[in-house]
């Protein structure tokens, strides 16, 4: 198809998108190069005068940012595992079989997921002090599987719905029973989608920041935590947070851009539909 | 789909974990959290717990400073960052959906915001608004707009403008693609005929595209709404809401009573009034809409 392109209505937007949507992202990498005298100059630079990992180097040695790292990535693996696994079979249900409540379920989810999180925060802050178990990393595995559940059922009912499902009734002739169809043969059809889907529970969880602030101590602080409170009342420390926050987002950009295509399909497939 | 009758337990048994998950750790919690706003319940002082009935409510529209000016920037910052979000997001859409060399490299870099954690997109602003490093003010006086170095977080008339546009440029991409999904599923022959009728693309745009893309422009709208007014981050971690009361938004209050003063009665208190306002929002939205074709009706 060709289109007509003119400068004034198409080409200067997408500029504008562009640069608007890039230079945050540039700003903080460059910023995060530069040496601490530098970064707060009386004279303006755009450009390191010396490009240094120094922020980098202090990140890693001399702040907890590994154990949060690797805090964050336990929390949100495990999120993904049982979010995954428990809405892979809810969508199931929901794509496959026809039952009274089944549109209502569908609206549950849907109006679930529209919650607001500071409803739930105190209760929940009340429930995981009385089970012993906040501070854990288990609360906030909890507080994010079930944010996401709600999400992810509407996601992979729709991808279950585009598997047709003569496939399954030759197996059934065959014998299978319905956990071998579902695990082998529409769990392998709906790989890529269900890539996309977990690593948008991965992308969730790991940027969190609502609930890890509450739930978590030093021990159990994840990533974004951490970024924040190196910004204290007096004390902003801008090296470590440009440097952590290019740390923190480059993994999720990259999943992202591998998994775009298929999340995107799923997400405007509309899983609610009939 | 008749075979299926036999075997209906096998939907029970399949959705069983989702939903019991779902009610225990959100159904359970909301029920408490009304039962909780009846009661004097500080974290600080738990010897004095006790049953106040609709007191902390009373006293939040009463006697609360800070209620009326967190219900006002709520108003200004869902009011106006969806509305902007809305606008630029037709614009963008437009662009994504004509074909151009290079196009699937932009649209994946104009989705990236929608993946940046909201903490980083607040710290990521604060320090291009910082009021003495900060990259806007030299761009700004380069451009001889300013002259001075301005304090844009530190001001109250500012602060809550700052955070307003860090929300828009985050919330962006996520309309963007609804949007996009949708334009692409109007049919093309609606175009073909209306070129042949002589329709100007202008004309094309308003009587083909926007119906087209009204239900969905409807859902994402409500979406973002809710988002938007649930959203802690980028004031928390920007402002804490200030300076005083400036920047202070319902969601974060309730964040605030709950992370720092403790008060869990107080503050789900103010949770339960957010939640029920934004509920009436919403329910008077669906119904202006409705005739629009809205969601609820598909």
């Amino acid at each position: 198809m060709k289109e007509k392109k003119s400068i004034g209505t198409f080409y200067i937007p997408m500029i504008f998108f562009l640069v608007t949507v890039l230079f945050p992202f540039a700003w903080t990498f460059l910023t995060s190069l530069k040496k601490k005298n530098e970064m707060f100059a009386q004279e303006f630079r755009f450009l390191p005068a010396a490009p240094t990992l120094d922020s980098y180097r202090e990140l890693f040695e001399k702040t907890d940012f590994f154990s949060n790292m690797w805090n964050s990535l336990v929390v949100s693996f495990a999120t993904v595992l049982i979010a995954g696994i428990v809405s892979f079979m809810a969508g199931y249900a929901l794509s496959r079989y026809r039952f009274r409540m089944r549109n209502a379920l569908m609206y549950f989810f849907l109006l679930l997921y529209l919650v607001p999180s500071t409803l739930l925060l105190i209760p929940l802050y009340t429930i995981f002090n009385k089970m012993g178990i906040l501070h854990t990393q288990l609360c906030l595995i909890v507080a994010y599987s079930t944010y996401s559940i709600p999400y992810s059922v509407w996601l992979t009912t729709g991808f279950i719905n585009q598997v047709p499902f003569e496939l399954e009734e030759a197996a059934a002739l065959d014998g299978c029973s319905l956990a071998q169809r579902m695990f082998r043969i529409v769990l392998p059809l709906l790989r890529p989608a269900l890539v996309a889907s977990c690593s948008f529970i991965f992308i969730t969880s790991w940027n969190e920041y609502t609930y890890a602030n509450m739930f978590t101590n030093k021990a159990s602080r994840t990533v974004t935590v951490a970024l924040s409170n190196f910004m204290s009342q007096y004390n902003i420390r801008w090296d470590l947070i440009t440097a952590g926050g290019i740390v923190v987002v480059i993994p999720v950009v990259i999943m992202f851009v591998f998994v775009q295509k298929d999340l995107i399909a799923g997400l405007t497939a509309g899983g609610v539909k009939g | 789909m008749e075979r299926k009758k036999k075997i209906q337990w096998q939907p029970v048994l399949l959705l069983a974990p989702a939903i019991l998950i779902v009610v225990l750790i959100i159904g359970y919690p909301v029920a408490r959290a009304i039962v909780l706003s009846l009661y004097k319940y500080d974290m600080t002082n738990l010897q004095n717990v006790k049953f106040i009935g609709l007191q902390n409510y009373t006293d939040i529209f009463t006697k609360d400073d800070a209620f009326w000016p967190a219900l006002k920037n709520t108003v200004l910052w869902v009011g106006v960052t969806v509305t902007a979000q809305l606008l630029l997001s037709l614009l963008l859409a437009n662009i994504l959906n004509k074909s151009f060399r290079g196009r699937g490299i932009v649209r994946s870099v104009v989705l990236i915001p929608w993946v940046t954690p909201c903490v980083l997109i607040s710290l990521m602003w604060a320090w291009i608004f910082n009021g003495n490093y900060g990259v806007m003010n030299e761009i700004l006086k380069s451009l001889h707009l300013i002259k001075e170095n301005v304090a844009w977080i530190a001001q109250p008339n500012t602060a809550l403008w700052v955070q307003i546009m860090a929300m828009i440029w985050q919330g962006i991409p996520f309309f963007t693609i609804m949007i996009l999904a949708a334009m692409q599923s109007v049919p093309r022959e609606l175009y073909e005929s209306a070129s042949v009728d002589g329709a100007s693309s202008m004309k094309q745009y308003f009587y083909i595209t926007i119906p087209g893309i009204a239900s969905t422009i409807v859902s994402t709208v409500m979406i973002r709404l809710i988002w938007v007014f649930n959203n802690v981050d980028i004031v928390y971690t920007m402002t804490g809401g200030g300076p005083g009361y400036s920047s202070l938004t319902l969601s974060v209050y309730t964040y605030l009573q709950a992370q720092k003063s403790m008060k869990f009665g107080y503050g789900s208190a103010v949770a339960i009034i957010g939640a029920i306002l934004m509920s009436i929002v919403i329910f008077i939205y669906l119904r202006i809409t409705r005739e629009q074709g809205g969601m609820i009706d598909k």
